[in-house]
């Protein structure tokens, strides 16, 4: 974080003090804040030991101009010691905000006239420039009825510009306009970073009329790119993010109900901090992916743990807090954990009419982990 | 909250006796919002949480009485009370106003918003008319969290005005929890802590009483009222402003609603789990009550209540013995206005003169209020200390004594 040089202006008292004291006045150096938490210090050559801190620092919201008839300084703790004076204000500075330091220092008969300078905390928002950092599903060939996208951003956006800025791209070129549902509402995560994007379902599900008049938006064997277009401005409107596309072909749809017998265990070692690891059979849902796997004990209390997601969402790992200790464990899995093509453990997305749907909430299934080693 | 209080709390001693589940004693202060204010008689503060849905009970009673309690007054406090907060004054909002009964140092509770966070404060403005910052940290205190609290996801419905839509305005009413009236008026009366707001689920006007110091023992009870203008019993909407006096020999707290009925509830009908109906008496016309503040003038008990939407009323205690207590069949059916016939009704005083608006108004002295006005014409906050048998100052009139002429005449 870069400051804007401090303004500096000296008021006339103190050339007029300088010229007529006899013994160098000790004018102090100041420090000025960087940071919303940071402390404001003035480094006096040699500080009295007893001295009202307040004289020689004061701290003022508003500007210099403004500074500082009438105007009460800040509330905020004072620290002496023999390197200078540091004022602790009693809250967090406000980015954006002008303040103004009164400071002074200390000559042979006594102060030296007083010197302001303004100082603002530079919001720290704009240093991360706006740009797409993941896309999920992230491998370059994904299922013909993939549901779900997420795009994620470096920093919070704009919101009601995705139709604007995002296209499904054919290998010709062509745009198709229909592909992706129109919510009035966008689908973001609460900080803005993370959009939500819904392949629309009329054109996944077989037989219903979007599907019918206009096709799969996604084609079995063909090649697509998502494009985020040059220009989508961040949420604060300073700077905008560059032009992103990432390029899929498309794979055989995925018609079949998930089931965790088809995953790949692999146990960790008991009182090892080894990963629990999980080869999924197809790419699951990469946000889903975070939260609908648990590792329990037996006697069913959650064992924490940090969880990634790895293989373009085909590997789940946990990387468990403490040492493993139980020589069993239990992996619950939420029902509704979809794969990316939306199919949960409860049901297909695209099911027929008069298919039965499951009403598990939780499949679970017992890991013994492997000896300790030696 | 204030970051240097980090340091000293460690220095606080644990008290050992009555301490229960949702009484903390002692440790570290969560206040996260600074609202609702009432001292006990000899300094105690307490000050409601909305927040977290909690009263605490801060333990001022160390400071001594002024031989003279001099009136205050402050002009454009919000930019000075922002300045000693190291904000501009668009960052600040004022939530209440109380002056300590024995220091007669006045307290407001604001809320310090900041890039991320907003920050609960208390300012104390001494009798010199300096504004500091509380260090909060520095007082013993209780923490009373409170039981039937509303959630804290349920809002306000917006409406516009008659057949008009909502303006922006209105709609902003759709973004305020119903939680923000949990604790709306404190009154401590006699080794209790009376408190009005919103509590429960679907039946919402609370009153609570919750003996002092705190024990964890409380009670809440509904209250349903007959509202004289809207004419329909309510249950939801809560007293906004409040006052404990004896009427009818017996110990009464008189309530007010918006728009605007007055209603007496009995202290022995306040008891847990009880659905109360208070006694409609009065309508002193539309309007949203502010504060209550009981004081004596030439011997006589009053209450002044103030208003968001008229001016303030001069209400004597006693002309509220032997009320009629009105009930549905009394009026004419529907709605009533100012302007219906039968508006105002029953005892209400007199609407006196008050130049601006009291956002906020206790007493000061034996012959002084202290008020937060917001003047009409220039939209500043002022903090005046205004006679009560004249609450008003004189800078926004032009009258006959402000003539040059006229004096010259009288001094012939």
């Amino acid at each position: 974080m870069k400051n804007a040089p401090p303004k500096v202006v000296l008021a006339i008292g103190f050339f007029v003090g300088n010229f007529l004291s006899a013994a160098p006045a000790d004018q102090g150096s100041l420090s000025i804040p960087e940071h919303r938490s940071s402390n404001i210090l003035l480094e006096l050559q040699a500080t009295p030991a007893v001295i009202n801190p307040s004289e020689f620092l004061k701290v003022f919201v508003g500007n210099i101009e403004k500074c500082c008839e009438g105007i009460s300084p800040m509330a905020g703790r004072y620290l002496s010691s023999g390197a200078g004076i540091t004022f602790d204000p009693a809250f967090d500075l406000i980015e954006g905000q002008n303040y103004t330091v009164m400071s002074r220092g200390r000559h042979a008969t006594g102060y030296s006239e007083p010197t302001l300078t303004e100082f603002i905390i530079q919001p720290a928002v704009p240093t991360a420039a706006p740009e797409v950092i993941a896309m999920y599903p992230s491998a370059d060939d994904i299922p013909e009825n993939t549901l779900r996208f997420y795009i994620h951003f470096s920093t919070p956006m704009q919101p009601h510009l995705s139709t604007k800025f995002i296209k499904l791209v054919d290998a010709k070129g062509t745009t198709d306009t229909a592909a992706f549902m129109a919510f009035k509402q966008e689908l973001w995560s609460e900080d803005r970073k993370r959009l939500t994007l819904l392949m629309d379902p009329g054109r996944i599900k077989r037989g219903v009329s979007q599907n019918l008049n206009l096709g799969p938006a996604l084609q079995e064997n063909n090649r697509y790119s998502i494009v985020v277009e040059d220009g989508w401005p961040s949420a604060n409107g300073m700077s905008q993010a560059p032009r992103f596309e990432k390029v899929f072909s498309v794979s055989q749809a995925l018609r079949t109900i998930p089931s965790t017998d088809s995953w790949q265990i692999t146990p960790p070692r008991s009182l090892t901090l080894d990963p629990l690891v999980i080869k999924f059979d197809r790419p699951f849902d990469n946000q889903l992916s975070q939260n609908s796997i648990k590792v329990l004990s037996t006697n069913r209390q959650i064992i924490p743990g940090t969880v990634s997601v790895e293989n373009h969402e085909k590997t789940w790992r946990f990387e468990p807090l403490h040492e493993w200790t139980n020589a069993k464990v239990v992996i619950s899995v939420d029902s509704r954990f979809e794969d990316v093509a939306g199919n949960n453990f409860r049901d297909l997305l695209d099911h027929s009419v008069d298919s039965s749907i499951k009403t598990t909430d939780q499949h679970t299934f017992t890991v013994e982990l492997k000896p300790t080693p030696d | 909250m204030l970051k240097f209080g980090k340091t000293t709390l460690s220095s606080l001693v644990l008290a050992t006796s009555m301490i229960s589940a949702n009484v903390v004693q002692g440790a570290g202060l969560d206040l996260k919002f600074a609202g609702t204010m009432d001292f006990a008689d000899t300094g105690t503060l307490f000050v409601g949480d909305n927040y977290n849905g909690a009263i605490y009970a801060f333990d001022m009673t160390a400071g001594n009485k002024p031989d003279q309690v001099s009136p205050v007054n402050i002009g454009d406090i919000d930019i000075k009370i922002a300045a000693v907060l190291g904000v501009s004054p668009s960052a600040l909002s004022i939530n209440d106003m109380a002056v300590h009964p024995v220091t007669s140092e006045i307290y407001v509770s604001v809320t310090r918003i900041g890039n991320f966070e907003s920050a609960p404060a208390i300012m104390k403005i001494t009798q010199d008319a300096e504004i500091e910052l509380l260090d909060l940290t520095t007082f013993d205190f209780q923490k009373q969290s409170l039981e039937n609290y509303p959630d804290q996801e349920t809002k306000f419905r917006p409406r516009g005005v008659g057949k008009m839509p909502p303006l922006p305005r209105d709609l902003a009413k759709g973004d305020i929890t119903l939680s923000s009236l949990a604790i709306m008026d404190m009154e401590f009366y006699e080794g209790e802590l009376f408190v009005s707001g919103v509590g429960f689920d679907n039946f919402l006007s609370t009153l609570r009483r919750i003996p002092y110091p705190f024990t964890g023992e409380q009670s809440a009870a509904s209250v349903e009222i007959y509202h004289l203008s809207h004419d329909q019993n309510e249950t939801r909407a809560p007293i906004r402003a409040m006052s404990i006096q004896e009427i009818d020999g017996k110990t009464q707290l008189i309530a007010a609603y918006t728009c605007s009925p007055i209603v007496l509830i009995g202290l022995d009908e306040i008891v847990d789990g009880a659905k109360i109906t208070g006694r409609a008496i009065s309508d002193y016309g539309n309007g949203q009550p502010l504060d209550m503040v009981a004081y004596s003038m030439q011997g006589q008990e009053m209450l002044f209540l103030t208003s968001n939407s008229r001016s303030p009323q001069v209400i004597p205690v006693a002309s509220m013995n032997n009320a009629k207590v009105y009930t549905a069949d009394d009026l004419p059916r529907g709605g009533q206005m100012d302007l219906s016939p039968t508006m105002p009704i029953g005892p209400i005083g007199k609407p006196v003169m008050f130049d601006g608006m009291s956002l906020h108004i206790d007493a000061l002295s034996d012959s002084h209020f202290v008020s937060l006005t917001r003047d009409m014409f220039t939209g500043s906050l002022n903090m005046d200390s205004n006679p009560k048998m004249f609450p008003n100052r004189f800078h926004n009139l032009v009258a006959e004594y402000d003539f040059p002429q006229y004096h010259t005449e009288k001094s012939k």
